[in-house]
């Protein structure tokens, strides 16, 4: 991990198959639902993707959005950038890396509180979301929208591959999905469905945040 | 613990006594509006003004500076961009159980440039004092609250005066753009028991020099009062009332509006975004000090409700240096700017984040305690720690909780 990288927040609560972290970068864009984020745990790092965002309120916030008519730009942009309104996000751990080698299973212990979070590089994510194995820690999650945050994986795994990959990525991708959802077709066709459209435009891939 | 049983027919008594009190005392507003509207602004009442000054040093009345004590006027000029400070202080006051001996000011700030679209500057000025010089006074005596009141307020108007020459110099000493410094309370420094002190002197006289460094940079310093308790115009409306001959120690100071305040006076009288006229408070300190300075503090009283029920006005006291006030443009400009932060929270916007950014919570002052306790038994050996009462009652406490 580059010291160098600007921490996206530091870790608020976290168990074994997620964390949370409180993103604390005023002049940028939180990561992306579906982004791949990592943080250390001793000498590895563990990997996760994001599957939820929520902008705290409190009465100051409160006050002002039930007796105002009109918001001067000024105070909402104090809202956003100055004040500490926290906003949270909801990690799903999917793998580590030791020695080198990375492995797409639960971390071996969670990450501690105020640990700092990073966005992975799209190299990173190319190296991550290679293989396929961490579909049925998702799949099998019951806190996140597991079909969503598939389908949005799947998408930043296919817009890190080098060109003329990413429709070999999505086949293989889809081929694990049936293998694993093959005695469930709806929820088979839900998540093929949300990925056909964006399989037909692999040729102008979208620019990935956060890998 | 408090058993509120015992209270119940204090309770009731008190209630009925606050309801006599309101109608009484809404029969006597309505009966000083109606000297406030007769009362003619001329030679004569000039001449029982200072009468009562002389009678009664202290007086803290006020003197008209318009030529209606009811005017209530609707600002007609407004700006487009210009900039709000916001400032405020918070401390912890000196503990003689706490673990160490200390006291801290933390001043929070903003800046607000109206109609950039940006986002504010906000900051805080966090400062430790724990010198022997710091904590005792001439005679030795541990620092009082009030005196740390004292230095807190000299800090916040410091901070006011740096901030107001930075933004000056961020519009390139520009003098178009209005900047406006904004402090919680009254403008005059509030001098308490230890007004004649030498230390209280000196602090006075680097507080009006604050204020002269605002003015140099073109900015003007504004003391926002959020619900007055002042009577400075209802004291004036008293005296207006006796005949010159009678202007005595003892009748200044046998008013029969005592217990009126220039809120209750001015609530039924002003619109929204209406202000009063302007007054200068006749206080010793603004008589003498501010005054001789070229700094002379005045005031006027404004409706920030934006309902026109009467019953419904919230009117807030407005302070601000005389040379402030030479242009009427500049006054209406002030008033809308001020009306217009109000929107939404009731108190000026900038008010309520410098107050958020100042605050030390009790949470952060033990976790300063711990840290202090900590630091100096890495270097002493010892633990310091907090006083056998302090303890007691902290464990007392969180078992009754």
């Amino acid at each position: 991990m580059n010291h160098a990288d600007p921490v996206l927040g530091r870790v608020l609560r976290s168990s074994t198959t997620g964390y949370t972290f409180g993103f604390s970068q005023a002049h940028t864009q939180p990561p992306a639902f579906g982004a791949l984020v990592k943080t250390a745990v001793g000498d590895s790092h563990v990997f996760g993707l994001v599957y939820d965002q929520r902008v705290m309120d409190d009465a100051l916030v409160r006050q002002i959005v039930a007796s105002s008519d009109s918001l001067s730009e000024e105070r909402i942009q104090d809202m956003r950038m100055r004040r500490q309104t926290p906003i949270e996000i909801s990690v799903l751990s999917i793998g580590y890396e030791q020695g080198g080698t990375i492995y797409q299973l639960l971390p071996p212990h969670p990450p501690d509180a105020l640990q700092p979070i990073f966005a992975c590089t799209p190299d990173e994510s190319r190296r991550v979301l290679t293989s396929f194995q961490y579909f049925r820690t998702v799949l099998d999650n019951m806190e996140c929208p597991s079909e969503e945050l598939l389908v949005a994986s799947i998408r930043h795994g296919a817009g890190c591959q080098p060109p003329g990959q990413a429709q070999p990525y999505l086949i293989g991708a889809g081929r694990e999905l049936t293998r694993l959802l093959a005695h469930d077709h709806q929820r088979l066709d839900a998540i093929l469905r949300r990925l056909a459209d964006f399989f037909n435009a692999t040729h102008s891939l979208p620019e990935v945040p956060y890998g | 613990m408090l058993e509120l049983r015992k209270l119940l027919d204090k309770v009731d008594q008190m209630s009925q006594d606050v309801a006599d009190r309101q109608q009484l005392y809404g029969d006597l507003a309505q009966e000083a509006r109606a000297v406030l509207a007769d009362t003619r602004v001329d030679e004569e009442l000039h001449a029982k003004i200072t009468a009562a000054i002389t009678a009664e040093s202290t007086w803290r009345g006020a003197r008209p500076l318009e030529g209606a004590l009811d005017r209530r006027i609707n600002p007609q000029a407004r700006a487009a961009n210009f900039s709000l400070i916001g400032v405020d202080g918070s401390q912890i006051y000196p503990d003689r159980h706490g673990p160490v001996l200390y006291y801290l000011l933390n001043i929070g700030s903003i800046v607000m440039r109206v109609g950039s679209g940006q986002a504010p500057v906000t900051d805080t000025r966090p400062e430790l004092y724990y010198s022997e010089a710091d904590l005792y006074d001439q005679n030795l005596n541990l620092v009082n609250n009030e005196w740390v009141n004292g230095r807190r307020e000299l800090a916040e108007m410091r901070a006011l005066a740096d901030l107001a020459q930075a933004e000056r110099l961020y519009y390139a000493g520009d003098l178009e753009p209005m900047i406006l410094a904004m402090k919680d309370g009254q403008l005059t420094m509030w001098m308490g028991e230890r007004a004649q002190s030498a230390e209280k002197k000196q602090q006075l006289v680097r507080y009006i020099a604050c204020l002269h460094d605002i003015q140099q940079v073109g900015a003007v310093p504004i003391g926002f009062v959020g619900r007055p308790r002042s009577a400075n115009v209802v004291r004036l409306l008293w005296v207006a009332r006796l005949p010159q001959s009678e202007i005595t120690r003892e009748r200044v100071n046998s008013s029969k509006y005592r217990a009126l305040t220039d809120r209750a006076l001015f609530s039924a009288l002003l619109g929204p975004n209406q202000r009063s006229a302007l007054f200068a408070s006749t206080g010793r300190v603004n008589r003498e000090d501010f005054a001789q300075a070229g700094q002379r503090i005045c005031f006027f009283y404004l409706n920030i409700a934006r309902s026109n029920d009467p019953a419904a006005a919230r009117i807030v006291r407005v302070d601000l240096p005389e040379w402030a006030t030479q242009s009427p443009a500049l006054i209406d400009k002030i008033q809308n700017a001020i009306y217009d932060d109000c929107e939404g929270t009731h108190f000026p916007y900038v008010l309520v984040r410098a107050d958020e950014l100042a605050v030390v919570s009790q949470q952060e002052k033990r976790n300063l305690d711990s840290m202090l306790a900590v630091s100096i038994s890495q270097i002493t050996g010892h633990m310091p720690l907090d006083s056998a009462k302090a303890m007691a009652k902290s464990q007392s406490r969180h078992y009754a909780t």
